[in-house]
């Protein structure tokens, strides 16, 4: 399959009164034509830095190096003019809430024909009929009065819709999908999930899910990457990683998590500690503190992200490494 | 409206615990070094010392005619002497214990008048709100200024009018900031949690609101003493206050206007409103970031 | 009144919001519920099944339209502008955010020890003594007693609120969404302590909640919300293993589990109604792939069809094995064709 983002060694530092902080590092993931890219983590952990910092829509004082090529394009580093190009109609993004990220002001179809218009140059009554396939396509009953209504008049799961929408119009090759359903039910949840994965297989389209919950990553995410402090920590096809996971951090996270079929009476197990801030980041691994497998050399030297297998894997130690 | 620092995934805490700042300080110490801070207090504490000790301080008698009219400001008269031959120095000395008093009654009185009003608006709702609400729309459509000249007419002008007017006047910004507190408080959840663990109303007033309102009612009340000298001054200044030869700064701007090529007469009093009014301010501003225990100021300053 | 009826009885309760120029709004539409000390009861539903009104109506918040609650016998009397009896004290209420729950200008010490000084009348020593011994019970050091909520994370401030309703001996604890503020640790955290203070100290809980992966976990016996009304009722694993209520069927599908099976869960068609405009007969019919003539009809009660199970829907009744829906659904077409 084709790679259509490729990511390299990308790292975005923060410049603040007491210095520079790193935000992220050495980050490396590729994403496939028809994929369904996972990036999980906890809020901290530099997810959303990532895909914003390729977008370019960190605010000033954040340094981005690195590489993030896109059709043989690095947008690290390309200007505004060229990103806003890229933006919207080549890789498009939804986010968490979408009562925030639809203009509450203007009407749908207004929403969904101005950049439209903006990248394709075309006329009010082509960007309208093109407005109308895509509710269709995301299953928005009536999408004609749709159009003219405002997004308070629809629910949360019907707004996420929309903002999909919105997100299509151009037909970009890549979706960045921002913790998209953490704000709805779950059997709304499973709806928006479902429309995801039809769209990718139906077009092709590529999708970077961004979230916490490791569940939502079992049912639709192709392959995953788990990050910890700004890095990738761990990464591989979606159920190796939850079933059989190798990184003391993913297994900590799975662990805590309550179980369907354990048992009850058990108490959860949370894992000790909370996740360092940006800049408070302790040496060599950033989990050291917390992993109760770490060694000396855990806190003097910064775990490279090696590949084994179809896996990669920041942990020499490698303890739940199987008997080969 | 998230901090910049939301924007990188740090949490307050984090910018907490990473800079090692307690909440109540800035990162050059507490609240209260702070330049403003230190020149606010500095400032209208020496002027409640003039006030208090004007009589032993003031080189002159201030209603004495002895000296020559209009001398420039010389040695023995530093601000001069007005068109009466009266000291300037001793007069603005004396001034303070008129206006720096006066002005805390007057905030006092309103203050606690306001406070009562709009507690039982904001609590009971209601006709006790309608009522109060609408007088304090009432003196709302007029400007200050205006209504409390209107009162001092209607009264006949002296000082202890032009008091009893700007308490008339100033009673109900009180009322409104106190009842808006109080609406905002009575359906939080803190409130109903006291109320289902079987506390009273009033031990809800006394105990979970006050604390609440105390804080925002105090800093407003400083800034208010600022607003009060102004006012006070203002309505002396139109001859609606202070009665001649009473050496009240408006009333002694006033003669200033009359007799401008002598400019120390009007200038001294003055700058005396200038800087009391600004310490009080300043106070105030100190008092609002140091009396909230999640200041936001001090992690805005972090990024 | 029945001397020997201990916890919490909802009873027929329904609550209805009047609006203006508008058609009234049923939040909860004759709900029966029971909570026994000790016993931790789940109630899970989606946004707008009125769960979070019958948390408030539960606990005396909201006076209930028609129907009553009942705590250990004695008729509940929803808060109005007198003291709260020292009776009705005994059910209390945890809510959602722990920010907005604790006062942000009284020490944390003060705050707890409000039970026992109201209620219990305790001298300052012994009321200061129980709130240290309830700080340690809820894991939170004792010097937190002099320090004020904002000096604390989320988890942290929600042990100090459940400390604050547990100083008060309460009998029964209303819970509504205790965990969704709160990060995966403070959630796993704070979980482990309701379990163990509801065993601990012989409290009922009723845990309302959105995420089911916890109340799974937590409660003994799980209620399921639609639109106003329990659809169905049952101990935990069985309501997990064989959901009988096409509801709670699709419901139970749709959470996902981590190294779970890449399926996706089925959707549920359409969307929840507008609560002032139920649909006739059962409220779920209009969504529920097995709906029949008597479905769009006449309203199912919720009736016990085994021990301690209990549902609303035309496909079970009392008496019957529980089967799922679907195979429900399958025998039923058989006999109507059957004739």
């Amino acid at each position: 399959m084709k790679v259509l983002l490729d990511v390299r060694d990308l790292s975005v530092e923060l410049v603040t009164k007491t210095g520079l902080v790193t935000i992220i590092e050495g980050v490396d993931f590729q994403v496939h034509e028809g994929e369904i890219f996972g990036i999980a983590g906890e809020s901290g952990s530099g997810k959303t830095m990532t895909v914003l910092a390729m977008l370019g829509l960190l605010p000033r004082g954040a340094r981005v190096s690195g590489e993030a090529t896109f059709n043989g394009i690095n947008l690290v580093g390309l200007g505004s003019r060229g990103l806003r190009q890229i933006r919207g109609r080549d890789i498009a993004m939804v986010f968490q809430d979408p009562m925030t990220s639809l203009h509450p002001m203007l009407t749908i179809e207004q929403q969904m024909t101005d950049h439209l218009r903006f990248h394709q140059n075309v006329g009010r009554s082509v960007a309208r009929k093109r407005a109308i396939e895509l509710l269709n396509e995301v299953r928005i009953p009536d999408a004609e009065g749709a159009l003219k209504a405002f997004p308070h008049h629809f629910s949360g799961g019907m707004r996420q819709r929309i903002a999909i929408a919105v997100a299509l119009a151009c037909r970009p090759r890549v979706l960045i999908a921002d913790e998209p359903t953490t704000a709805l039910d779950v059997t709304v949840q499973a709806g928006i999930l479902r429309l995801l994965n039809d769209l990718r297989t139906r077009t092709g389209l590529a999708v970077i899910m961004i979230t916490h919950d490791l569940g939502v990553m079992s049912l639709i995410a192709d392959s995953l990457s788990v990050f910890y402090a700004g890095r990738v920590i761990e990464s591989g096809p979606t159920s190796d990683v939850l079933t059989r996971p190798r990184h003391p951090y993913t297994r900590g996270l799975l662990d805590a998590l309550p179980h369907p079929t354990g048992a009850q009476d058990a108490p959860l197990v949370p894992l000790s500690g909370t996740p360092p801030s940006p800049s408070a980041r302790p040496s060599g691994c950033a989990f050291h503190p917390r992993c109760s497998f770490a060694v000396m050399s855990c806190r003097a030297s910064l775990p490279v992200l090696e590949q084994i297998g179809d896996r990669r894997l920041a942990c020499p130690i490698d303890p739940f490494r199987e008997a080969m | 409206m998230e901090s910049s620092t939301r924007v990188f995934g740090l949490s307050d805490a984090d910018v907490v615990a990473a800079h090692g700042i307690r909440r109540s300080r800035t990162r050059t110490g507490s609240h209260w070094n702070q330049p403003l801070a230190v020149a606010g207090i500095s400032l209208s504490v020496a002027w409640l010392i003039v006030a208090v000790a004007a009589p032993w301080i003031a080189p002159h008698d201030p209603l004495a005619q002895d000296s020559l009219r209009f001398l420039a400001p010389s040695v023995s008269h530093p601000f001069g002497t007005d068109e009466l031959g009266r000291d300037v120095l001793s007069r603005v000395l004396w001034g303070a214990r008129i206006s720096i008093p006066l002005a805390f009654l007057l905030v006092g009185v309103a203050g606690i008048i306001g406070c009562v009003l709009g507690a039982l608006a904001g609590y009971f709702g209601g006709v006790i709100d309608e009522l109060v609400m609408r007088a304090a729309d009432l003196v709302f459509a007029f400007p200050t200024i205006i209504l409390a000249m209107a009162v001092v007419a209607a009264l006949g002008p002296s000082l202890e009018n032009a008091v009893l007017a700007l308490i008339a006047v100033r009673w109900p910004a009180f009322a409104r900031i106190v009842r808006g507190l109080i609406l905002a408080m009575k359906d939080s959840e803190y409130v109903y949690s006291s109320r289902l663990l079987g506390a009273s109303s009033l031990r809800v007033l006394l105990a979970d609101v006050m604390p609440n309102v105390a804080g925002p009612v105090v800093v407003f009340a400083a800034l208010d003493v600022g607003t009060a000298i102004l006012l006070l001054a203002g309505l002396s200044f139109l001859g609606l206050g202070a009665r001649p030869p009473t050496p009240e700064w408006g009333s002694m701007v006033a003669d200033g206007t009359l007799a401008f090529n002598y400019w120390w007469i009007g200038t001294f009093p003055g700058l005396a409103i200038l800087t009391v009014v600004l310490a009080y301010n300043f106070v105030g501003d100190t008092l609002r970031d140091a009396l909230d225990p999640r200041s936001s100021r001090a992690v805005e300053s972090r990024v | 009144m029945t001397t020997a009826e201990r916890g919490l009885r909802l009873d027929e309760v329904h609550v209805e919001f009047s609006r203006r120029g508008r058609a009234p709004v049923r939040a909860v539409a004759g709900v029966n519920l029971r909570v026994e000390p000790g016993q931790i009861v789940g109630l899970v539903g989606e946004t707008g099944c009125g769960k979070s009104t019958l948390a408030r109506v539960a606990v005396g918040l909201i006076r209930p339209t028609s129907g009553a609650v009942w705590l250990e016998g004695a008729r509940l009397n929803p808060l109005g502008h007198g003291v709260r009896s020292r009776q009705d004290a005994r059910l209390q209420i945890v809510f959602q955010n722990p920010f907005s729950s604790l006062n942000p200008r009284r020490k944390v010490g003060e705050q707890i020890a409000d039970g026992p000084t109201i209620l219990d009348r305790a001298s300052k020593r012994s009321a200061r003594d129980r709130v240290l011994q309830i700080l340690e019970e809820v894991g939170i050091p004792k010097s937190a007693a002099d320090r004020f909520p904002h000096e604390f994370s989320g988890g942290q401030r929600q042990r100090i609120a459940i400390a604050r309703v547990l100083a008060a001996s309460p009998s029964i604890v209303v819970l509504d969404e205790p965990l969704s503020s709160l990060d995966a640790s403070a959630q796993a955290q704070v979980a482990n302590l309701l379990v163990r203070l509801s065993r601990d100290l012989n409290v009922g809980l009723l845990l309302i909640s959105h995420d089911l992966a916890i109340v799974h976990h937590v409660a003994d016996v799980v209620a399921v919300m639609y639109l106003g009304q329990i659809v169905e009722a049952a101990p935990t694993k069985q309501l997990w293993s064989v959901p009988l209520h096409p509801y709670a069927e699709a419901l139970i599908q749709a959470v996902p589990r981590a190294g779970g099976p890449r399926v996706l869960p089925d959707v549920v068609a359409g969307e929840v109604p507008d609560p002032a405009y139920p649909p006739p007969g059962c409220r779920f019919h209009p969504r529920c792939p097995y709906a029949f003539e008597r479905c769009r009809t006449e309203w199912p009660a919720l009736l016990e069809v085994s021990k301690g199970r209990s549902v609303a829907c035309w496909l079970q009744t009392p008496g019957d094995a529980g089967a799922s829906p679907s195979m429900k659904a399958t025998s039923h077409r058989a006999d109507v064709a059957d004739g």
